[in-house]
C-alpha cells in the first residue's frame, strides 16, 4: 500500500477494501486541503475505526496524530496557496497502523519534519507556551515516521502501535 | 462554540457544550473565555465531560484561557475524557493545571491525586 502510486482525485473519495474475512482493513480518502475538508475525513476515520472493532483509546491516538498531521498541512504546507489536495491511507496490520498522508502544498522547512521538542512548562504562568504541542503529539504516539518530499508532493508516514492485547489472535 | 456559565458561590462553572475543542474554534473558545474570566469569581473550573476530541489548537486555547485569566484568578479543568486526558498527560499540561475528576469533586474542591 505505502508505494503504491495514486493517483490525486478532483474531488473527494472514500474507498474501503475488504479482506477476504469480510473486516475492512484499509481506509483511503482524497480530500480537500481545508479544515472543514480535514474535520469531517476525521469523523469518517473515526467511525470507520469504531466498525472495525477498533478501541477507544486507539482510536482516540490515531485522531490525534491523524489531526495534527493534518491541521499542519492544511496551515502550513497549503498556506497562502490555493486549495491543494490530501491523500490518507490507513492500513490496518497485526501489530500497528500505518498511516501515510500525501499533500501537494509546500515542502517542509529545511525537508524535514520538525523534531521533538518536548514543551517547557517551568516558567510562570504567563509564559506557559500556546503552541508548538502538535509534532510532540505526533511523535509520542507514532513509531517509525518518515517524511518526503518528491514530485511536488509530501509524503508522511507512521505507525500507531496497536496495544498487545488489542491485537488479533 | 456553546459555553455555559453557572456561578456556584465563589466558584464559577464554565461547561464546554461541544464534542470538539479542535483548530475549528480554539480562538472562539479564547475569546469566550476571556469575558467570562474578566469578572466574577475568582475560581473558575471548565467542565470538559461533553469534550471528546481535543487537539493541539484546542489545548493551545485552554492555556491561552488561564494565562489571559491572570494570576488572581484560577483555572482549573473537570471531567477530562479519555483522549482529552491523553493530550494533556503526552504534553504535561496536566502538571500546570488543577484537575478534577468531575465538577462535583471540583465543587468539593477535590483536586485528582496526580
Amino acid at each position: 500500500m505505502l508505494d503504491r502510486a495514486l493517483g490525486f482525485m478532483g474531488h473527494a473519495r472514500d474507498h474501503i477494501d475488504r479482506a477476504a474475512t469480510g473486516a475492512p482493513h484499509i481506509l483511503h480518502l482524497v480530500i480537500p486541503g481545508d479544515g472543514g475538508s480535514v474535520r469531517r475525513a476525521l469523523s469518517t476515520i473515526v467511525d470507520a475505526l469504531r466498525h472495525m472493532g477498533v478501541s477507544v483509546s486507539l482510536r482516540g491516538e490515531i485522531e490525534i496524530a491523524l489531526a495534527e498531521a493534518l491541521n499542519n498541512i492544511v496551515e502550513h504546507a497549503f498556506a497562502d496557496l490555493p486549495r491543494g489536495v490530501i491523500e490518507i491511507t490507513l492500513e490496518r496490520r497485526d501489530d500497528s497502523f500505518a498511516v501515510e498522508v500525501i499533500d501537494d502544498g509546500r515542502p517542509m522547512p529545511r525537508g524535514l519534519p520538525p523534531c521533538d521538542a518536548t514543551p517547557v512548562l517551568d516558567g510562570k504562568r504567563a509564559e506557559l507556551p500556546e503552541g508548538g504541542f502538535g509534532w510532540h503529539l505526533i511523535r509520542a504516539l507514532t513509531e517509525q515516521l518518515s517524511y518526503s518530499h518528491a514530485g511536488g508532493r509530501n509524503r508522511l508516514t507512521f505507525l500507531v502501535p496497536i496495544p498487545p492485547r488489542a491485537r488479533p489472535n | 462554540m456553546n459555553l455555559v456559565s453557572e456561578d456556584i458561590g465563589a466558584l464559577r462553572v464554565v461547561t464546554v457544550d461541544e464534542a470538539r475543542l479542535d483548530a475549528a474554534v480554539a480562538i472562539q473558545f479564547k475569546d469566550s473565555m476571556r469575558k467570562l474570566t474578566e469578572s466574577g469569581p475568582g475560581r473558575v473550573v471548565l467542565d470538559l465531560s461533553r469534550v471528546t476530541f481535543l487537539d493541539s489548537s484546542g489545548l493551545g486555547a485552554v492555556v491561552g484561557a488561564l494565562k489571559q485569566a491572570g494570576p488572581a484568578r484560577s483555572v482549573e479543568l473537570a471531567g477530562l475524557t479519555a483522549t482529552v486526558a491523553k493530550v494533556f498527560h503526552l504534553t504535561r499540561m496536566d502538571t500546570v493545571f488543577t484537575i478534577h475528576p468531575d465538577i462535583n469533586a471540583a465543587k468539593a474542591g477535590l483536586a485528582d491525586a496526580r
